[in-house]
């Protein structure tokens, strides 16, 4: 994650229409956006179709970003309503997430990449949406729980609690997954 | 109870780091060219049209019905204000462009027949 005056020099020159001011805040910024798509969605793909959108979204409404130092929060939102959306309308028209309801194969015990991604996945799905962002900007995306806090607007003991029992529910669901497949 | 980092790499995006670098490259093309796009002087004549548009017609209705209830203009002319209203607020209602030639026209047409 960029310092916040890097940030807020960069929100301040793509305002003035420099390119490499946009590249640049897509690269610190798509990582998290996605992983907030993800927390709510669950779904990689549309996980990675709103983080796009959201940017997009973003970069048109950049005047109204009122605290360029808080760039990454007014994103994240924007991210949280984008997605919010998209899982209303998935809602009206879909079934659940096919990739969160995927088993491990009974025939391998220790997992591969892929089903173990899907186990992952699964295992997110029982977690709160919050706690889901909290352990995925902290385990997956390395932000601090300062960072964590100032963009999802927690207090930091709040991010903290949030990440110790989102790793504990992880833990019991996959262990508990674990041990289904050497059962079998 | 141990609280270490639970590895989610399994769910990293960006693995397939040319995949990753051209997806950043093309978020970061598209939002340049839309906020480009949208600071250019005709796109933000465009998006003045349908308020404008709107205006107009709910003028030109107001001003009409002054008109019709005041009886000091002929009825002619009352209903042409109202036919101008009518093409107004159609545009401004179904978001249509309307070019420059068609707006004076609907309302040169209205000062002619004043």
């Amino acid at each position: 994650m960029l310092a916040k005056n890097v940030t807020a020099t960069l929100v301040i020159r793509a305002l003035r229409g420099d390119p490499d001011s946009f590249t640049k805040l897509v690269q610190a910024h798509l990582r998290p956006a996605y992983s907030v798509a993800l927390a709510i969605l669950g779904r990689p793909a549309d996980a990675e179709d709103i983080a796009q959108d959201s940017f997009l979204i973003a970069f048109e409404r950049l005047d109204t970003c009122r605290e360029p130092e808080r760039f990454a929060g007014w994103l994240l939102q924007i991210v949280r309503n984008q997605a919010r959306n998209a899982l209303v309308s998935r809602r009206l028209r879909d079934v659940p997430a096919q990739e969160s309801s995927e088993e491990l194969s009974s025939t391998s015990p220790m997992p591969d990449s892929s089903a173990f991604r899907s186990q992952l996945l699964a295992a997110l799905t029982l977690l709160s949406p919050v706690r889901r962002e909290v352990v995925l900007l902290h385990d997956l995306e390395g932000w601090t729980h300062p960072q964590i806090a100032d963009a999802l607007e927690l207090s930091e003991l709040m991010s903290r609690q949030h990440l110790f029992l989102a790793r504990r529910e992880l833990r019991e669901r996959l262990e508990h997954k674990v041990s289904e497949v050497d059962d079998a | 109870m141990h609280d270490s980092k639970i590895d989610l790499s399994a769910l990293d995006p960006a693995q397939d780091t040319e995949r990753w670098h051209q997806l950043v490259e093309s978020i970061a093309v598209r939002a340049f060219a839309r906020r480009k796009q949208r600071l250019t002087v005709g796109y933000q004549l465009l998006s003045w049209a349908r308020p404008v548009l709107a205006a107009a017609a709910a003028l030109t209705i107001v001003f009409g019905t002054k008109a019709l209830l005041s009886h000091n203009e002929p009825s002619v002319i009352a209903k042409k204000r109202f036919e101008t209203a009518y093409v107004l607020a159609k545009w401004a209602t179904n978001e249509e462009r309307p070019a420059t030639s068609n707006i004076l026209q609907v309302l040169g047409e209205q000062n002619v027949t004043k």
